[in-house]
């Protein structure tokens, strides 16, 4: 698999306090990466390193396969496009001069392209508007038009949908989404709205305190998380045995707890595994969603 | 850098801030010599064309600390630093980038001012009665010390990421430097002996005796080397045409430009942005 961003054991330390604690991650090309983290947990610390704002203490990182201490990695930099925090736009200029000058920066041989940009952010009705009579939407979607300019095909975003209404929140959301599928735009996409990146996400790297928990896809999120009951018998061999009978989809999790998947018969299931001599302990359904995955991952303390 | 300076020079012809300093330029050498010209005619003095030339630098620190700290702040306020950076421009381009925008606003106010100066002031005042080799090397050094304040004051607002700090270090910076500069200005103007009134038999007689605050020695040799080296400085004795050391002056400017801009480099290439 081809990976745009892979970190390897990244620190950063301000003083005494460590934001980024030995963080691993890969993110994989053509995905929608959802970065979950409470706040505080390295989030825009790490987006900040790969963006070459900071430099880290610790540890490398690759875009595209390029080092960070690589002097070709300039060549990987103008493959990607970034809002971190909050957009980077000159205020005092409209939504299409921020756009010339950002063609002007990254060397663009003409204009062209501007217009479609526009159109594709939904601002191309605002015409001789400067960006400090905009509103904080409008603004998040000149950031990401600014972030566009240049083809990239790496899109960084540090939580895009803040202080957005929930029109906002829909049209970001569908933008990305567009970015990805028709333009094939690799996303990363930092988020503590566990539900907005639930609609959006292809991968997610749960982070917390600097370092990342777990990385899992979303087909494994959703295998983890789908409707199952948990089931406590003296013995899941005996379980097994008796469930391969049925053809019912289950797992292990020990030598007593299981989870079965599907539509169970209790009492049907109940005499059966009697009869092979399996006691039946205990049992309860479970359905988990992101936010209780996330919770019982982190384990739900305070933000610091 | 190119792409750099082309992206700079496109938001400088908008920003008016840069337009309204320009201006400023024209009506204060167009005031000066009217006031001059209005002065010569009540008076009945004559008016050397030299003696006004270089009137403007005396403001042109003040100006550059407002231009540089308002037009670089600006990139760390909206945060547009960071779209330079995420493409992959490197620092020093950046920085320097900054400093020789700087450097052509300062010298674009500069040749403004004289060039306004003399079209105004030849047809009233006559021509310059100097050789024009000092008048050059006046306007040379002139020059100089503007790209001096462009690095100075590209230093403060490339590490400073906070605009309104910028704003408030480069104005102190800049009248900081003018008080010193009219202190030791007035510290070396005094005169070596002076008039001193004394009671004799009754009668006030004046004696001229030894002014005990003309400096002398190593202490007046350091006074005028702090004011040949500091900018303002430098703009004081052009300005008013009592240059003790012109040759010196241009060579401090380029201490100053090459030092301030070789530290601000490595400043900034360990700042952690934002």
């Amino acid at each position: 698999m081809e990976y745009v961003l892979k970190t390897n054991a990244l620190s950063k330390q301000y003083g005494h306090f460590k934001a980024l604690n030995g963080l691993s991650m890969n993110v994989p090309k053509g995905a929608i990466y959802g970065f979950v983290g409470k706040n505080g947990a390295g989030k825009t610390t790490l987006i900040r390193l790969i963006c070459g704002l900071q430099a880290p203490t610790e540890g490398e990182y690759f875009l595209y396969g390029k080092r960070h201490t690589q002097k070709n990695i300039v060549k990987s930099r103008r493959r990607m496009g970034a809002v971190v925090e909050t957009p980077s736009v000159y205020m005092d200029m409209t939504a299409r001069e921020n756009l010339k000058q950002q063609c002007m920066i990254l060397g663009c041989p003409s204009f062209d392209g501007i217009d479609e940009l526009l159109e594709l952010v939904g601002l191309s009705h605002t015409g001789k508007k400067k960006a400090k009579h905009f509103s904080l939407g409008m603004r998040q979607r000149l950031g990401i038009a600014i972030a566009l300019v240049g083809n990239p095909d790496f899109l960084v975003l540090d939580e895009p949908v803040n202080g957005l209404d929930p029109q906002g929140i829909i049209e970001i959301r569908e933008l990305i989404l567009k970015l990805n599928r028709e333009y094939q735009i690799t996303v990363l996409v930092s988020s503590h709205i566990l539900d907005e990146l639930s609609k959006l996400a292809t991968h997610y790297g749960f982070i917390d305190q600097g370092h990342i928990v777990r990385e899992i896809s979303a087909k494994e999120l959703e295998q983890a998380c789908r409707k199952c009951v948990q089931i406590e018998v003296s013995s899941t061999k005996i379980l097994a045995y008796v469930l391969d009978e049925w053809g019912m989809e289950y797992t292990i999790l020990s030598d007593t707890k299981a989870e079965l998947f599907g539509k169970i018969n209790v009492t049907e299931l109940t005499i059966r595994l009697a009869k092979e001599h399996c006691e039946v302990k205990s049992m309860q359904e479970k359905e988990e969603s992101l936010e209780s995955y996330y919770i019982r991952l982190i384990g739900g303390r305070k933000d610091e | 850098m190119s792409k750099l300076l082309h992206s700079n020079f496109a938001r400088l012809k908008r920003y008016p801030i840069f337009w309204i300093e320009m201006i400023l330029a024209i009506g204060y050498s167009i005031f000066v010599c009217m006031t001059l010209y209005q002065d010569m005619i009540r008076y009945e003095e004559s008016v050397a064309m030299e003696s006004i030339l270089f009137n403007f630098l005396v403001l042109i620190g003040i100006v550059m600390a407002v231009f540089c700290s308002l037009f670089i702040g600006t990139e760390y306020s909206d945060g547009t630093i960071r779209n330079k950076l995420i493409i992959g421009h490197s620092r020093n381009n950046i920085f320097i980038s900054n400093f020789i925008l700087c450097m052509i606003v300062g010298l674009l106010i500069y040749l403004t001012a004289v060039i306004t100066t003399c079209a105004v002031g030849v047809p009233l005042f006559g021509w310059i009665q100097i050789k024009w080799s000092s008048c050059l090397l006046l306007f040379v050094d002139g020059a100089l010390l503007c790209i001096a304040y462009a690095a100075i004051y590209n230093v403060i607002a490339m590490l400073t990421t906070n605009k309104a700090h910028t704003a408030i270090i480069s104005t102190l910076v800049a009248f900081g430097l003018l008080f010193v500069t009219i202190w030791l200005y007035q510290s070396l103007q005094q005169p070596e002996m002076m008039q001193q009134a004394v009671m004799e038999g009754g009668e006030i007689e004046l004696e001229t005796v030894r002014n005990p605050n003309y400096l002398t020695g190593l202490k007046r040799e350091i006074y005028q080397f702090i004011l040949d080296f500091i900018p303002s400085g430098q703009a004081t004795q052009i300005s008013s045409l009592e240059v003790v050391h012109p040759y010196w002056m241009g060579i401090y400017s380029i201490i100053i430009i090459f030092v301030f801009n070789l530290i601000g480099m490595i400043c900034f290439q360990k700042k952690d942005l934002k």
